[in-house]
């Protein structure tokens, strides 16, 4: 009985660790919806608003948001697909290929993600400036630089999880390298290949240090870039701010919940007896 | 339908480890050839050397009349089964069968009529549609064996493929691959380390161990004259008994003494033997097979035999057998005799056996004395 009891304890642990974690978002919600005058004073620490409004949401999208979101879509966008191509092809090459240095290729590309951002946003300020590659979507190179290693370290791990005999009967099937790589490998590795590109794209949308330094031009702001821009010379406009932070973390939320379900982990059950 | 030719097949890993080490062998057309063997004998290896998953290190390797050291696996003409079905998990168990015959361009309505024959020799009609999940171990065994089929290949590999079933299905699925190999007539070379299959399934066996051929025949030969003691010991469950005897000349007959003094005889004919070789006074391995050790009042021999006495330690009823253990000059005995017996642990015994059913082995290579 006591552990019935421990587990009910847990959970609610649980469920207030979660309310503490989620009230930020549900406050910048409830805000996003008070007009102005409700955000600060009496009505700040009231839930729901007087006189509820769309004001700032409005505001927001005659503003620059929408190019904003749709920088960021598209630079999300191809340094996913970018480095989930690339990570993938790595990855098999260092799960199953033999050659000499394998372990030191991963460390080094595992070693690469753990430079602090700080400390290489300056010469690669120096470099896209020289490249004349400031504002423009060749920050998705740079990206794809921070994204590959975890990428690569989680395709790995799910390369060395599909059986090995699972390759050698496609090879004695007849399959070639690469037909066996896009047609066995692959989607047996379908979770951790979601997996790596969630992650990508989730870290790429919401970066923003290089966005700000390398895109400083407003019509290629990314969403995160742009929210910081909404303010007056003397003040921030809060409500739109709450409004965009909002508006942006929308897409990262249906990309979670769509593809959550394409993580299942027990897709490669039944191909061999474990 | 071809024969396979292992000429001088080594496999050595660096550091000069030697996992097969000079493997000779004319396989014929339509053999069922078991490669039997403790773990790390190199039996997978020869295998998998055979199939073109492992690099042949040295010598040559004939399928048909084709060598095929630098030839692919996937034109080598073989198919295989592995030990865990490998079956592709994502695919329906129709487009696992499907598969190889799609790489290679055939028609589709030919992969179709294919796939279903070898489906219906299987009896895994009903399943095609299923995806490997959502089938039995058993069932998975055939989809395995139907993927082999379906190529037609004139070779087929096994490596262990039955041992991930329990043991019912496996006896079943023994039989199962018996038949199949006589309705498809053509080679099989399956890789075990169940003795019980090798006897049970191959028309030659070959039994290795570190790499090394040991003997290659067929399982009664295997079983009525190992070359020596390895072979004795692996083939035949339960195992066979090892006891250690000097060679002594006793009133003109040369017999068998035992460390605790008891006396084995023998025939006239190994006497000889032994007297001419210059074994007496040497120590040899004496082997007798637990069923040649006969319980007397049960089943009493008449002649030709002598008796050796026992304390039965653990005896247990198989049905239609029972085990005797025992200890005899300070080894394990086990003799297998009629479940008729009345004994029971801590009886005395008197067990009979026939002069011509022991087996002598040299102490130093452990080969066969005959």
């Amino acid at each position: 009985m006591i552990n019935k009891k421990a587990e009910r304890l847990f959970g609610a642990a649980i469920v207030l660790y979660l309310l503490i974690i989620i009230f930020p978002f549900i406050w910048v919600f409830l805000t996003s919806l008070k007009p102005e005058s409700e955000i600060w004073g009496a009505g700040a620490f009231k839930i729901l608003a007087d006189q509820p409004t769309f004001e700032h949401y409005e505001a927001l999208f005659r503003g620059n948001i929408l190019n904003a979101l749709k920088n960021s879509l598209i630079i999300s966008t191809i340094t996913t697909t970018y480095v989930t191509m690339v990570a993938a092809i790595a990855a098999y090459a260092i799960a199953r290929l033999k050659f000499v240095g394998k372990r030191l290729i991963l460390a080094i590309v595992l070693a690469t993600s753990m430079f602090p951002q700080i400390t290489v946003v300056g010469p690669i300020y120096q470099l896209f400036v020289k490249l004349n590659w400031t504002n423009s979507y060749f920050i998705s190179l740079p990206y794809s630089m921070i994204a590959l290693p975890v990428a690569i370290y989680i395709l790995v791990i799910h390369f060395n999880k599909v059986p090995k005999e699972m390759e050698e009967s496609a090879k004695i099937d007849g399959a070639s390298k690469m037909k066996t790589f896009t047609d066995i490998i692959l989607p047996l590795a379908l979770p951790g290949i979601f997996t790596a590109a969630i992650i990508t794209f989730i870290s790429v949308w919401n970066e923003f240090l290089l966005a700000l330094t390398l895109n400083p031009d407003s019509s290629y702001h990314t969403a995160t870039v742009a929210i910081t821009f909404l303010r007056g010379q003397f003040q921030i406009f809060w409500g739109q701010v709450t409004a965009a932070t909002v508006v942006v973390t929308i897409p990262t939320l249906i990309i979670v919940i769509l593809f959550q379900r394409q993580i299942i982990s027990g897709l490669t059950s039944g191909a061999v007896k474990e | 339908m071809a024969k396979v030719i292992l000429k001088g097949i080594k496999k050595i890993y660096p550091g000069n480890v030697y996992a097969v080490k000079d493997f000779n062998m004319e396989i014929e057309d339509k053999e069922f050839i078991v490669l039997v063997g403790p773990s790390g004998c190199g039996k997978t290896t020869t295998l998998r050397m055979v199939a073109g998953l492992e690099e042949i290190s040295e010598g040559e390797l004939y399928i048909g009349d084709r060598l095929v050291n630098d030839v692919s696996a996937k034109d080598r003409d073989i198919a295989m089964v592995f030990q865990n079905y490998a079956l592709y998990p994502h695919m329906s168990v129709y487009d696992n069968m499907a598969f190889g015959l799609q790489l290679r361009k055939m028609p589709k309505n030919l992969i179709d009529q294919k796939v279903k024959e070898a489906a219906k020799i299987l009896e895994i009609e009903h399943l095609l549609d299923r995806k490997p999940k959502a089938l039995s171990g058993g069932q998975r065994q055939r989809v395995a064996l139907g993927r082999a089929i379906v190529r037609e290949p004139k070779v087929f590999l096994m490596d262990e493929p039955l041992s991930n079933l329990d043991a019912k299905l496996r006896v079943q699925m023994r039989t199962e691959i018996t038949k199949l190999h006589k309705k498809l007539e053509s080679t099989f070379i399956y890789v075990t380390h169940d003795q019980v299959e090798a006897m049970t399934m191959g028309s030659r066996i070959v039994i290795m161990k570190d790499g090394d051929i040991q003997q290659i025949d067929t399982p009664q030969n295997v079983y009525e004259n190992p070359e020596n003691l390895f072979v004795a010991e692996f083939i035949g469950s339960p195992q066979i008994n090892i006891l250690h005897g000097t060679v002594v000349k006793n009133h003109d007959k040369i017999e068998l003494q035992l460390d605790d003094d008891t006396p084995i005889n023998i025939t006239e004919e190994m006497q000889k033997i032994l007297e001419q070789r210059g074994y007496l006074g040497k120590k040899v391995y004496v082997g007798i097979r637990p069923e040649h050790l006969h319980e007397r009042d049960i089943q009493p021999l008449h002649h030709d035999f002598s008796t050796i006495y026992g304390k039965i330690e653990v005896a247990e009823l198989m049905g239609a057998e029972k085990y005797f253990h025992m200890m005899i000059s300070g080894k394990q005995i086990i003799a297998r005799v009629d479940s008729k017996s009345v004994k029971k642990a801590g009886d005395d015994i008197e067990l009979n056996y026939h002069w011509n059913k022991v087996y002598l082995f040299d102490f130093e290579t452990e080969k066969r004395i005959i």
